[in-house]
């Protein structure tokens, strides 16, 4: 059921949103959100497929293991 | 001290006016000192939904301008006693009204009414900024749409940055035919996306249509908004009130489908 054009318009609305918040790209988001694994990696072990960057209207946050926020 | 909603949306056409006048009605049918006003200058629309454009004789700018005093431009509501509607001016622009006399107008308001519900025109420039200087609690129209979910998101930001921090959510044209297909946002999606309090959600109701082409509100009527509103109203009010599961009104469903 998900897979009409529900869930299109989700992850459509899912970047726009993160992009007019931070006022950016979502290129540009990407490279935010590599950059700032490579960052973090230097000091605290990750692996990607754990590290997450959440965008809200007031804060960004940053999911370092699998827990979820 | 009365409490001072805007209704804004960001986008227009989603029922932020619609949703002013029947809050307004219902909370007057409640028993609450209601002023609605309408704050898009040059766009008047208020008194036609609420079917009282034959009365109008001063409005929100003559107020602010000094032309007349307060309880000359306030008009009555036809049904209720204690609703009242502050018209906005047909022939001005946006600049005609500054935040702060916007600010003091709803100050002096909320004195005497319980609640002081303000009409915000569509956009984020002047007129959004006038609707919200006077204002300490926000409800948010959008339909479930990518465009109006978009702009609510960015209201709701600009609010945040205004320090209004009472932001409540009403999620205006759900079709559940298409939710259940998989072809609409659901009321849950939405909500989850904007991250804000829900405080109603109401159908795609053919009633609101009529109502508003006769000038009548939709909560006086046997109707599924109608019902949606009057518990919205109720929600402000402090009652808990459970909400309408859009999914599961089969009879009511059911009874619209035989009667026609």
């Amino acid at each position: 059921m998900k897979n009409s054009s529900v869930s299109i318009a989700k992850s459509r609305l899912k970047s726009l949103l993160v992009s007019d918040r931070v006022n950016c790209t979502p290129d540009t988001f990407d490279k935010i959100q590599s950059e700032l694994y490579k960052t973090i990696s230097k000091y605290i072990e990750i692996i990607p497929e754990e590290f997450d960057v959440q965008v809200t209207r007031s804060h960004i946050y940053i999911k370092l293991t699998g827990e979820d926020l | 001290m009365g409490e001072v909603i805007v209704i804004t949306s960001g986008k227009g056409g989603v029922g932020k006016t619609t949703t002013t006048a029947n809050i307004g009605v219902g909370l007057a049918k409640l028993g609450k000192k209601v002023v609605v006003i309408d704050t898009d200058l040059g766009l008047r629309n208020l008194d036609v939904v609420m079917g009282l454009e034959n009365r109008i004789v001063y409005n929100l700018v003559d107020v602010i301008e000094g032309n007349c005093r307060m309880k000359q431009a306030l008009i009555k509501d036809k049904r209720f006693e204690n609703l009242y509607l502050l018209p906005s001016a047909q022939t001005k622009d946006k600049s005609a009204v500054s935040p702060e006399q916007m600010k003091k107008l709803t100050e002096e308001l909320a004195e005497e009414y319980d609640y002081i519900l303000l009409d915000c025109p569509a956009g984020i420039e002047q007129g959004f900024q006038n609707a919200i200087a006077g204002a300490n609690h926000a409800i948010i129209v959008t339909t479930p749409e990518v465009s109006a979910i978009r702009d609510a998101d960015r209201i709701i930001g600009l609010l945040e940055k205004n320090h209004i921090k009472k932001i409540d959510l009403v999620i205006n044209r759900i079709r559940m035919d298409m939710v259940k297909r998989g072809d609409m946002m659901s009321v849950e999606d939405v909500t989850e996306i904007l991250a804000v309090n829900l405080l109603g959600a109401l159908p795609d109701d053919e009633q609101v249509v009529i109502a508003t082409n006769q000038g009548e509100p939709v909560i006086g009527m046997d109707s599924m908004a109608g019902n949606a509103y009057l518990n919205i109203c109720k929600r402000l009010m402090g009652e808990e009130v459970p909400f309408l599961n859009l999914n599961s009104r089969k009879g009511l469903f059911h009874k619209i489908f035989k009667s026609k």
